[in-house]
């Protein structure tokens, strides 16, 4: 059997996740829902106008590993400087060879 | 006698008119541009605040998943302009939200596609561009209590942050036979400092403890 095929509660709470706009709301109904529960934003001034978003490529995404291998480094620097002191030349080569190897990752 | 003025209201055509304007790029490409100004203008802030609720469990990628989700969601409106023109035979009442309904259906596909990119089991995500699956006139109507919504919300509220982030992510990926990929298995258990196989018990447990939650306090 298919475990992912959803039961009746499965699909309520799904359905209520996507009014809350946890989830997209892909229903008129669920839209009127999201409506009446979430107050519309503002798009951010960076994002760039219609026109210039048509002389544009589809995105594609970063690696994630990269992220969490850059936050990781970031992390270990933070702890270093809240203990205090200069960082030790050995710490400081295996952060560069973390974030060098979360780039090449990358690439 | 001041003589009122009656706003008309949008009417079918109008949406009609503009995706005719956008599937004929090729011979007017002003309009076409144009029309996708007024489209894009219209539905921008719809578009970002759903966006940017439903990436709240991918944290991870930051404004970068936003932002990518939100333009290709307009991008691909603007290629495919010709599918919706159907939306000439919806009644007037209900166009404005079934083109929302629609614009989340895109921009859900758009996000399966973005991480179906990455390398690893990049074909685990069943996307398809094939809009007419979802760009139908007939639509269930099936309709929840705004109580059941309330209890919702607060059930969900009882789970840890782990707990929701992974409930909340399998509910977005898992859709009929569609299983989560292994991809975001690994993220989540990255994220949470959780091994991989403990994900889905995780998911079922949190699923039973909300569903608990909501048959005890339904009537109260």
């Amino acid at each position: 059997m298919n475990d992912t095929l959803k039961n009746d509660f499965e699909d309520s709470f799904e359905k209520s996740l996507k009014s809350l706009g946890y989830l997209f709301p892909t229903s008129e109904d669920e839209v009127v829902s999201f409506e009446a529960r979430n107050k519309l934003e503002e798009t951010p001034e960076n994002f760039c106008s219609a026109i210039d978003l048509l002389s544009k490529a589809k995105h594609t995404l970063t690696n994630p590993k990269t992220y969490l291998e850059n936050n990781k480094t970031i992390t270990n620097l933070a702890w270093a400087a809240r203990k205090g002191g200069d960082i030790p030349e050995a710490i400081l080569k295996k952060m560069k060879s973390d974030r060098d190897k979360a780039e090449n990752d990358e690439k | 006698m001041t003589k009122a003025i009656i706003l008309q209201p949008l009417t079918n055509e109008v949406l009609a008119e503009l995706f005719l304007s956008m599937a004929m790029k090729e011979e007017n490409r002003t309009e076409a541009e144009r029309a996708f100004s007024v489209f894009y203008n219209r539905y921008k802030n719809y578009l970002y605040t759903i966006v940017n609720n439903a990436c709240r469990s991918w944290e991870m990628y930051g404004d970068e998943l936003i932002e990518a989700v939100f333009e290709n969601s307009f991008l691909t409106v603007y290629a495919k302009a010709e599918s919706f023109i159907v939306i000439e035979d919806i009644p007037f009442e209900r166009q404005e939200n079934r083109m929302k309904s629609w614009l989340g259906k895109i921009a859900k596909n758009e996000m399966l596609q973005l991480l179906r990119q990455f390398k690893v089991d990049k074909d685990m995500i069943d996307y398809t561009d094939d809009l007419t699956s979802f760009i139908n006139i007939e639509e269930e109507t099936e309709h929840q209590a705004t109580s059941d919504y309330l209890l919702a919300e607060k059930a969900l509220q009882t789970l840890s942050e782990r707990d929701r982030s992974i409930l909340t992510t399998y509910l977005m990926f898992e859709d009929g036979n569609r299983n989560l990929p292994s991809i975001e298995i690994q993220r989540l258990s990255d994220m949470w400092n959780t091994h991989p196989d403990n994900m889905r018990q995780i998911k079922k447990r949190s699923l039973a403890k909300v569903e608990m939650y909501i048959k005890t306090n339904k009537n109260k």
